[in-house]
């Protein structure tokens, strides 16, 4: 049986506060002696003293018994675990947990921030292998420096060309050349390199999914409120003033605000603390959820995608939204599981299977073209409420988990292969392609 | 009898520029802009080389190789594009093409490729 750490702990918030072991001891009515013992965790303690201790320590008594930090031994676990090189040993976890807390949370932090650039770096990969403008502006291009080459090369080469053939060469010379120039402009300016800014995002989509990836998916102010007395319209109001990107008056800022008005009624209609606790005990059903919370499994399947942060031990969810045009609404990627941008998406995603069945549940195992399985969950509706007369609306989402960490029961089927998009999926034997593998 | 080469390819200028180029070397070229004709028009003439551009208006030149390739004498194919990954080669090697080249390409390069399929 591991060795209580408690007394570590205590002596860890001893230090931090500046007190001594006399002065501690005195003020809980112990020994120094006795407290050395503890600190030494020599002497197991619990109860009144445990109380005592923590409140002098200006603690929660929870933060100093074995049971203390519950999230970080998991998530130090987790961390080894995506880090397959590490030779760290997985029983000292809580070991360091109990006696350098600080440290741990450090480690938890950095790897967050891995995680973050990660999924920054697939966002930036995704919108090099996706971006139509970019793809064929540069095909534009390579194609328009071709004409210019091979005619260029011509006339150092071919001295007698027929004048007729001459006088070709030269027009398409300064056709290409204008086509070039035009070309490169609008990558330039597409790029901001013309204007000099660093800001990439090129469409208020864009900034929003900048937006949402610089905060994680989640919105601490709008889950715990530091003040309370604020409203959930105030605390928005502040998040935008707090982003030089989000101008007033701007598409951006109105796509990012209507975001975040969703996000704080998630909120409220599943309060963080009561949500995580009873989709723990639900195995993160979102049925069940739905039921509990009196709320559309779109909603809870938003929740659920928002969930993952420092300090709290859940799956990491990504979720994508999308319209019957396959256009997305919104976009949260996995480091391993990149959304595309502009609604080219695999057409055998079981996403796009939910429009057969509105109001039908689904859960489908699939198998990523990275070679990574996951499973997924499907779910359509109307974005609307119903109307005689009036077609439905739809909208499809799938909350998707690497299946390691997946907390549902999938059934006996065979994953589904799957990729990204075409264009930069390697099946190259699929019956479902719609476009060839052009990758820049 | 000349040889006979057909560039389905779209942009003018550079399959203005092919044809000029392959024509000095006594080639009988003809050019192809849209996708959708390609298969037809190697067929007609009974092309001894194809010249063949990935992106094409109406149909993918990948598609075009592949559907070229299941005829009894399928002619040989140099495939032109501007993406040059790895992957586009791979794929247009399993799908039969016979030289892969990217833009831009250099014409001394062009040329030999072409005589060397043409068995000149």
């Amino acid at each position: 049986m591991p060795r209580s750490l408690s007394g570590s702990r205590i002596r860890e918030a001893r230090r931090r506060l500046g007190l001594t072991q006399a002065g501690l001891a005195k003020g809980v009515g112990i020994s120094p002696s006795y407290l050395n013992l503890i600190e030494h965790n020599r002497r197991r303690i619990g109860g009144a003293l445990l109380n005592a201790l923590a409140e002098a320590l200006e603690i929660r008594a929870t933060e100093l018994s074995d049971g203390g930090n519950p999230t970080i031994v998991p998530d130090l676990h987790a961390a080894l675990a995506e880090h397959p090189v590490a030779t760290a040993d997985p029983r000292t976890a809580e070991a360091l947990a109990g006696r350098f807390p600080d440290w741990a949370r450090l480690i938890l932090l950095q790897n967050q921030r891995i995680r973050d650039q990660q999924a920054v770096i697939a966002a930036l990969s995704d919108r090099l292998a996706h971006d139509p403008f970019l793809s064929e502006n540069v095909h534009a291009m390579l194609s328009h420096i071709t004409a210019i080459r091979s005619t260029a090369g011509i006339l150092s080469t071919v001295p007698d060309v027929p004048s007729d053939q001459l006088a070709r060469f030269y027009e398409g010379m300064v056709t290409e050349s204008e086509r070039l120039s035009t070309t490169a402009q609008a990558l330039a300016d597409y790029l901001g390199a013309a204007a000099g800014v660093t800001e990439t995002a090129a469409t208020p989509e864009e900034v929003l999914d900048h937006y949402l990836l610089g905060h994680g998916y989640h919105f601490d102010a709008l889950d715990q409120p530091a003040n309370p007395a604020q409203t959930p319209d105030q605390t928005i109001e502040s998040l935008l003033a707090e982003d030089p990107n989000l101008a007033p008056e701007t598409p951006a800022r109105a796509l990012v605000h209507a975001h975040l008005r969703q996000y704080a009624q998630d909120a409220a209609a599943m309060p963080l603390d009561a949500f995580v606790a009873v989709a723990r005990q639900v195995s993160f059903d979102p049925t069940v959820l739905a039921q509990h919370f009196d709320q559309s499994i779109t909603a809870v399947f938003r929740r659920l995608a928002s969930l993952h942060r420092p300090g709290l031990d859940v799956p990491r969810f990504g979720l994508i939204v999308v319209t019957v045009a396959g256009y997305p609404l919104l976009r949260q990627p996995l480091p391993s599981f990149p959304l595309p941008r502009h609604g080219n998406a695999c057409a055998l995603w079981p996403l796009f299977r939910g429009f057969a069945q509105p109001g039908t549940p689904m859960l489908n195992p699939i198998t990523h073209d990275s070679g990574e399985a996951f499973v997924t969950l499907t779910y359509a509706a109307s974005r609307q409420s119903p109307r005689f007369g009036v077609a439905p609306d739809l909208a499809a989402s799938m909350l998707f988990v690497a299946q390691a960490q997946s907390p549902f029961t999938v059934p006996h089927a065979a994953a589904s292969p799957v990729g990204t998009s075409c264009r930069i999926c390697t099946r190259s034997d699929c019956a479902a392609r719609a476009q060839a593998q052009l990758v820049l | 009898m000349s040889h006979r080469v057909l560039i389905v390819e779209d942009e003018p200028n550079i399959a203005d520029a092919l044809r000029f180029l392959l024509t000095l070397e006594g080639f009988d070229v003809t050019i192809e802009g849209d996708g959708a004709n390609a298969v037809h028009q190697a067929e007609t003439l009974r092309a001894d080389v194809v010249i063949l551009d990935v992106m094409l208006p109406n149909r993918s030149g990948f598609d075009i190789l592949r559907d070229l390739n299941t005829a009894p004498a399928a002619p040989p194919v140099l495939m032109l594009t501007a993406k040059g990954q790895a992957r586009d080669r791979e794929m247009a090697q399993q799908l039969g093409a016979t030289v892969f080249m990217t833009k831009p390409f250099s014409n001394a390069d062009v040329v030999s490729a072409v005589k060397r399929l043409a068995g000149t």
